[in-house]
């Protein structure tokens, strides 16, 4: 029985993507005995059941992650190890996989035959990253990262247009697997020098050798994780992906996929404990990652391009965190990312709404890409949306009383007892960088007229999502007590093996 | 480390050499696929060169490398796929039919 409820978010997860998988063969399957309106009739019923079963099964999954936060102890022969950490994250990826499934219902440029397989693969991706933070062993490493990774590939190309996100398809697709095969390489070489594919194992092989190759092999390994974290220059990926792709797929991209790769960041890392050098390594690529986020930002004329390079350069606030490879570094990490995850829901709860009004382009069929511009006078079209908006924004340009200041913050703190002043000054200065072009976007929300934009009419539901999660923001951000001992504690956990 | 080990790790260093300017300088979206695949047989030598010359624990190696097979496999499956798609919106299969999205 134990086992069932270790693995029971898991468990969840499997059920869902089983359900989804019968609606896509059973009412969504294709059948040469129907004429073309009776197939077409039963698509919609496929995709609104799909749309359905995604968010209520979501929601169970949430409730199931919950239930399991108390679990401890390893499975499958200590290839899985489930402890407080994981079960943290297991219970904000499940929320990440419910904001990401409610952002992607009904949408208008999926096409309708594909609705449940997107849906399907949202959550086998999310599955995979679950089991992403439980991995205690490098073949269960690689087989989940995979996991997570093929389905965020084929979600990007389900959309319909006139191709360019193939285009943005196959970048993403050639830059994960060339970074996976070279994160591949660095494990062969961790197996090589400890023999096992214990990460423990390994951290204590690595601990009493260090060795230049020792570090070559770790800095190699994490290679496949950072590029899921979209950190310079491991990035290139991103805007184009972001860009193009459905809103629900760069919702979740965006949102989700960065708190499992910062979770498999921290479980992966764990292998290079006592490999003193990584500190200048993880340093480094922090200060390039947010020093060319922000500069490349600001150029930008599309909302999701320029979410996508700050997203460039909160991977390098992230990183600040790990340098230390310590219990604090690691908490205000986390915190951070949880903060993130809730902001960026916000602008992608935006982006989705505002994307419903724009005139339909590209040969009848529904554009992807949102101008800035398209946020013109948003305060007046719609104040509850356009304070979302600048909540989210606000968030991630570290302004109090959001989590992203506190987590800033926290992240600073943590930076400056690793004795990393230097760093901490550049992110000062990267800060600054990053309110301007935040501000150029509220600014359009806020300063420009509505003369000549599309009604907007968001629902009910959207209002309060907008409402609930902004408050959340704020709300994390003015009491951290609430949520840091707990992340502290299970970072203690995670390092104490 | 025994001379046959040595041999056998830069004999994988060098394919993973080839597999990695492969994908950065061919032009077609096929080859490039094939670099990958190069990449991930050379770390497959590796994996099957420790197991057999180093004394860790014994199969994890050769099942480590059966894993990447069969991941592989799955990779090509959506990596072609891919390169399909492409072919039918743009009729050509070279990255210079990829250069729309900039910025």
């Amino acid at each position: 029985m134990g086992l069932y409820l270790r693995f029971l978010p898991e468990l969840g997860m499997l059920g869902l993507a089983l359900a989804l998988f019968l609606v896509s063969v059973t009412i969504g399957g294709e059948s040469d005995a129907l004429d073309e309106r009776r197939r077409d009739e039963r698509r919609r019923t496929a995709a609104y059941v799909s749309d359905r079963i995604g968010l209520l099964g979501s929601v169970g999954v949430l409730v199931l992650a919950a239930l399991a936060i108390w679990q401890n102890g390893t499975l499958f022969f200590d290839a899985y190890r489930v402890g407080l950490f994981s079960q943290l994250v297991k219970i904000v990826l499940a929320a990440g996989l419910v904001g990401a499934m409610w952002l992607a219902r009904d949408a208008r440029n999926i096409p309708v035959r594909d609705r449940p397989e997107f849906l399907l693969f949202m959550t086998l991706s999310t599955l995979g990253m679950m089991m992403l933070v439980s991995a205690d062993e490098l073949i269960t490493f690689y087989v989940v990262l995979e996991l997570s990774a093929y389905c965020l590939y084929i979600m990007v190309p389900m959309a319909s247009g006139h191709g360019s996100h193939n285009e943005a398809s196959y970048k993403y697709f050639i830059y994960g697997a060339t970074t996976s095969a070279v994160s591949l390489y660095g494990m062969t070489i961790l197996y090589g020098l400890a023999g096992t594919t214990s990460i423990p194992a390994i951290a204590a092989a690595l601990g009493a050798a260090p060795s230049t190759l020792a570090l070559a092999a770790v800095v190699l390994a994490i290679t496949g994780v950072l590029f899921k974290l979209a950190v310079f220059p491991f990035h290139f990926w991103a805007p184009d992906v972001y860009q193009v792709s459905t809103h629900g797929a760069a919702a979740f991209i965006a949102a989700t996929s960065k708190v499992g790769a910062v979770a498999a960041l921290l479980r992966l890392l764990l292998v290079g404990a006592d490999v003193e050098q990584l500190y200048w390594v993880l340093g480094g690529l922090a200060v390039l990652s947010m020093t060319f986020g922000n500069l490349a930002a600001i150029a930008q004329k599309d909302l999701k391009r320029l979410l996508a390079y700050s997203g460039v350069a909160q991977g390098g606030y992230i990183l600040l965190g790990l340098m230390g490879q310590d219990s604090a570094g690691y908490t205000a990490a986390t915190y951070y990312t949880i903060g993130y995850l809730a902001m960026v829901l916000l602008c992608f709860l935006v982006i989705v709404e505002v994307g419903r009004t724009l005139p339909e382009s590209e040969g009848g069929r529904p554009s992807n890409v949102l101008p800035i511009s398209a946020l013109d006078g948003l305060h007046q079209r719609s104040p509850v949306l356009a304070l979302a908006l600048l909540v989210g924004l606000l968030g991630m340009a570290g302004v109090p009383p959001t989590a992203g200041f506190t987590g800033k913050w926290l992240l600073f703190k943590a930076a400056i007892e690793v004795e990393a002043f230097w760093l901490v000054l550049i992110a000062g200065i990267n800060n600054t960088i990053a309110i301007y072009y935040y501000l150029i976007v509220v600014k359009a929300a806020y300063v420009h007229g509505a003369e000549g934009q599309p009604r907007l009419e968001p629902g009910l539901m959207a209002k309060m999502a907008g409402v609930g999660v902004s408050l959340a923001v704020v709300f994390l951000g003015v009491f951290p007590q609430w949520v840091v001992p707990a992340l502290d504690r299970a970072m203690n956990a995670l390092l104490g093996g | 480390m025994s001379e046959a080990l040595s041999s056998y790790l830069l004999f994988s260093c060098a394919m993973f050499a080839v597999g990695l300017v492969g994908v950065l300088l061919r032009r077609n979206l096929v080859a490039m696929l094939i670099g990958v695949e190069l990449m991930l047989n050379a770390v497959l030598i590796n994996l099957v060169a420790f197991a057999r010359f180093t004394d860790g624990q014994p199969g994890i190696g050769q099942v480590f490398a059966l894993f990447i097979i069969g991941v592989a496999a799955a990779e090509a499956a959506v990596g072609l796929s891919i390169v399909l798609a492409v072919h039918k919106a743009r009729g050509a299969i070279s990255v210079d039919a990829l250069e729309e999205l900039k910025g």
